[in-house]
């Protein structure tokens, strides 16, 4: 099942983040806010995973980033690359069908 | 508290063989994060030893991080992923610097071919132009190119078992081998050569040599490498 639908499986972390940052450049405590906030709570990890996960990201071309002095602090921004909006179009395809499947299985009568 | 955590986690992280870019702005990312957490629970009422404890939660534990960063491929370091490759690279070290020396030294031979035709060169000197090669290269240019790769795995953070396998295999190497750089003067002026090979006669004798560079050589590169780890962990 992993094979056919690896959104399912393991491309959540990907596809939400991909998905926060096509809206706009953030920073790793942004990201990790606006996870909070826009899944109201639904979705939250150990924050400090997420930079392993944006680091890889980024390895693999689909963000990119750029350091910024703001309050004293340099703040590491982080940006969708053409690449990675091509990606989160496939993931969000690929969870589209595996939830509407699930949606249908779970509307279904017990009974059929 | 939260530096000297961010100290170890660097340090653990470099061990592990995340590349140096990556710890360091791992360090940069996880403490701003941790200010800004410790700032915010501060906002919301809690005292500073709470919010320092709460930041510390959200984050997530050292191990959990720590694991996270070390498993992605994508993370570690070259060095680290071909770390195995440190068995022979000493040796491909020493190859490349002996040929070039006997190739350096063959060219200047050839060169001084015509002055040499007409004078004698007396059989001390020409004894200890052959010990001092063989000094030369069998001697310290393998522990020359063993302490430069002490350093490097100091560098690149390569475990102190690669090195010591690849210095064991140079010394090895290095034992079976001879060398004859014999400048006598007239014609024919001399010759140079250079060989590998061994007989079950001598061949306790050579891996004894073996034993005797590989020790002489492991020491220095063994602090070489420490000292390097310690000064690349603490940038």
């Amino acid at each position: 099942m992993s094979d056919k639908n690896p959104a399912l499986m393991s491309g959540i972390p990907e596809l939400v983040v991909l998905r926060l940052l096509a809206g706009r450049e953030m920073y790793g405590y942004e990201v990790a806010r606006a996870l909070k906030v826009v899944s109201a709570g639904a979705l939250s990890v150990g924050e400090g995973v997420l930079y392993p996960a944006l680091h890889v990201m980024e390895a693999r071309g689909l963000l990119r980033s750029r350091p910024q002095l703001a309050d004293g602090r340099t703040r590491i921004y982080y940006r969708i690359t053409p690449k990675g909006r091509r990606r989160l179009e496939r993931l969000m395809s690929g969870w589209r069908r595996v939830s509407d499947g699930v949606e249908k299985i779970l509307g279904a009568s017990t009974h059929e | 508290m939260s530096e000297h955590r961010f100290r170890m986690l660097r340090i653990a992280m470099i061990r592990r063989g995340v590349a140096l870019r990556h710890v360091r702005r791992a360090a940069l990312e996880l403490e701003c994060h941790h200010r800004d957490l410790t700032e915010q629970a501060m906002a919301r009422g809690e005292t500073a030893e709470q919010a320092q404890a709460s930041a510390n939660e959200a984050l997530g534990s050292d191990a959990m991080l720590l694991e996270r960063y070390a498993h992605q491929q994508e993370l570690q370091s070259r060095a680290y992923k071909w770390r195995a490759g440190y068995v022979l690279a000493p040796l491909l070290g020493f190859v490349t610097v002996f040929t070039a020396t006997m190739l350096a030294l063959v060219a200047i031979s050839t060169h001084l071919q015509a002055a040499l035709h007409h004078i004698r060169i007396p059989a001390p000197f020409t004894h200890g132009m052959d010990w001092l090669a063989s000094v030369l290269l069998l001697w310290l240019t393998p522990m020359a190119v063993a302490i430069g790769f002490g350093a490097l795995a100091g560098r690149q953070r390569i475990a102190l078992r690669w090195l010591s396998a690849g210095i064991v295999v140079l010394c090895v190497f290095a034992a079976l081998m001879n060398v004859r750089f014999v400048l006598t003067g007239g014609s024919p002026a001399g010759l140079i050569s250079a060989g590998i090979g061994f007989s079950t006669a001598t061949l306790p004798h050579e891996l004894l040599r073996a034993l005797a560079m590989a020790a002489a050589a492991l020491v220095p590169a063994a602090w070489l490498r420490y000292r390097m780890m310690s000064r690349t962990a603490l940038e």
